[in-house]
């Protein structure tokens, strides 16, 4: 096995290699999200917090399909106060997670902000861009002013890292990126799951209890390297690249497209292991094409 | 949905067809889509080499409380066979059940036996007419091997499965303990086999969104019960004592007794 380091520094975070744990993947608990460190990934990004604890929707809040996962868990989560507990029983630990908030407008992401921001994690990831929760996802995420005072009023009360998750079920995805750039955030997130729908044909039902839901899965790859390859042309600001990541192939290809990092979530499908198996393949790539640093592939696809 | 059968006042068995379940093994859940109302885990109680098989339900919720009165004819969704199944060799073995919990135990018997294993059953409930199947485990182990117990002592032995279950691992070559059933009762089990110094295994019941490890919604300590279990072993539960038999999360991710 021939080692090269894949340390990364996206917007101030040294992560051990680019890979992170998707939003909305596993990662409910702290437990969870130290399991994926632990199993490869450089880093974790938790499951959305809001302020009040969520059950989420009844189930089912999960279609398999042979297009990928549609999913409309309903941002399920402990809350601000409950994670905040979680977190700080683990401080001094140095783990590299990063927490995804999620709210109804600036005031309430600022509220999350201060419950959370005296624990040890490495950055906030935005969500702007949930396809299937009323109020708190396209209502936020698709309008670049709201999206703004979201950016603004988080900004004002953290010194850590903000990125903006940005949603690509709108045609005002870089009008949105371009709000929450120029209102301080260091970085942006892309893409969330595709708003999606199945219905069971047996029962003529829409499958999932709340009937829309998120693509997510090997299938809008394709898409979410056309946002990444767009950002990185109109901005400076690092880019987390995120959607249906499965190989080391995909994860290249994100880099490629301009991601300083990439996120892997469904294909968690396959277990813990694809971390190590990812970082693998991006090693063996590096060694064949002679790059010394995982920085130096980034946006390199946009040479030609 | 092919025959619903009344298994005890409050308890149906729900057999069904589904091709997939016919390589099931003793341990594996399906996702059980009651549509209109829940899509919930169940254990698979029967499954034969054609897909007939079953889930034995009691009700406790929308989704349970539909199915317990589905009807032949009825379309219900199933998702599965999921989940890391019991271990079937020839050892010394000890199942012990409470209520709808030895639903999983009754393929399991059958396979150890299959299996060569010797097999010792304590079938639980808090009263006669709470006993589940034990028509069904007297055709698959000896009258000696089969014991009852209720709480209120009528039928079998008065008590809790887990004390005639602390004698039978001192009175006889247990190798390892099976159990599904109350949580309180499982960790009782374990801690039984853990002085012991024999093997053990659990089916555990969380609440379960996705089924396929990518919610992160049935959390025991680091184990994703839908991909790590149902069934886990001691050493996956060694490492959660803080949560087994004591805690579990509600579907927001808050601890809530168990």
């Amino acid at each position: 096995m021939v080692e090269r380091s894949l340390r990364v520094k996206v917007a101030g975070l040294r992560l051990e290699n680019p890979l992170l744990l998707a939003s909305g993947i596993v990662g409910v608990t702290v437990d969870s999200l130290t399991r994926a460190i632990e199993s490869g990934a450089g880093g974790a990004v938790s499951k959305s917090i809001g302020l009040e604890p969520r059950e989420g929707y009844r189930n089912p809040t999960l279609v398999a399909t042979d297009s990928g996962l549609v999913n409309a868990v309903g941002l399920s989560n402990p809350g601000a106060r409950v994670f905040s507990e979680e977190l700080a029983a683990v401080k001094g630990r140095r783990l590299p997670i990063v927490v995804s908030i999620f709210g109804g407008g600036p005031a309430e992401f600022g509220r999350v902000v201060e419950m959370l921001d005296g624990n040890e994690f490495l950055a906030y990831e935005l969500n702007l861009s949930c396809p299937h929760v009323e109020g708190v996802g396209t209502e936020i995420g698709h309008d670049p002013e709201v999206a703004a005072s979201v950016v603004r009023s988080v900004r004002s009360r953290t010194k850590k890292p903000v990125f903006a998750k940005l949603s690509a079920n709108t045609h005002r995805m870089v009008d949105v990126a371009k709000a929450a750039v120029d209102s301080g955030a260091d970085g942006l997130t892309a893409i969330n799951t595709m708003r999606a729908m199945t219905i069971e044909v047996e029962t003529r039902r829409p499958t999932l209890s709340h009937k829309f839901g998120g693509l997510s899965g090997t299938s809008i790859r394709p898409i979410a390297i056309a946002r990444i390859y767009e950002l990185y042309q109109a901005f400076k600001v690092p880019i987390i690249g995120c959607g249906g990541v499965s190989t080391w192939e995909h994860a290249v290809e994100m880099l490629l497209a301009g991601a300083s990092s990439v996120e892997v979530g469904t294909a968690l499908y396959n277990g813990y292991g694809v971390f190590s198996d990812i970082n693998q393949g991006i090693t063996n790539y590096m060694v064949r094409k002679r790059f010394k640093k995982v920085q130096e592939m980034v946006g390199l696809g946009h040479k030609f | 949905m092919v025959k619903n059968v009344r298994e005890t006042r409050d308890i149906s068995t729900v057999f069904f067809v589904d091709p997939e379940c016919s390589t099931a093994r003793p341990g594996q859940f399906v996702m059980v889509w009651e549509p209109g109302f829940d899509e919930f885990p169940m254990s698979l109680s029967n499954y034969d080499a054609k897909g007939v098989s079953s889930v034995t339900v009691k009700p406790w919720g929308p989704g349970s409380g539909a199915l317990v009165g589905a009807r032949r004819g009825e379309v219900i969704g199933i998702r599965g066979p999921y989940g890391r199944p019991f271990t079937v060799e020839k050892c010394g073995a000890l199942l012990v059940g409470g209520g709808t919990g030895l639903a999983p135990l009754l393929p399991l018997a059958k396979a150890l036996v299959k299996a060569g294993a010797h097999v010792t059953v304590v079938l639980g409930g808090r009263s006669k007419s709470d006993i589940l199947f034990e028509k069904q485990f007297r055709r698959v182990v000896k009258r000696k091997n089969l014991f009852i117990t209720t709480d209120d002592g009528s039928h079998g032995r008065p008590g809790y499965p887990t004390d005639l279950a602390e004698e039978l691992v001192r009175e006889r070559n247990v190798t390892r303990v099976y159990t599904c059933g109350p949580e309180v009762m499982m960790r009782k089990a374990y801690d039984i086999s853990d002085r012991a110094g024999i093997e053990y295994e659990a089916s555990l019941e969380r609440s379960m969104k996705c089924g396929i490890g990518i919610c992160g919604s049935c959390t025991v300590g680091r184990n994703l019960l839908c991909r790590d279990g149902a069934v886990l072993d001691a050493k996956a539960l060694k490492a959660s004592l803080e949560e087994f038999g004591l805690l579990q999360r509600d579907a927001s991710g808050r601890y809530i007794k168990v």
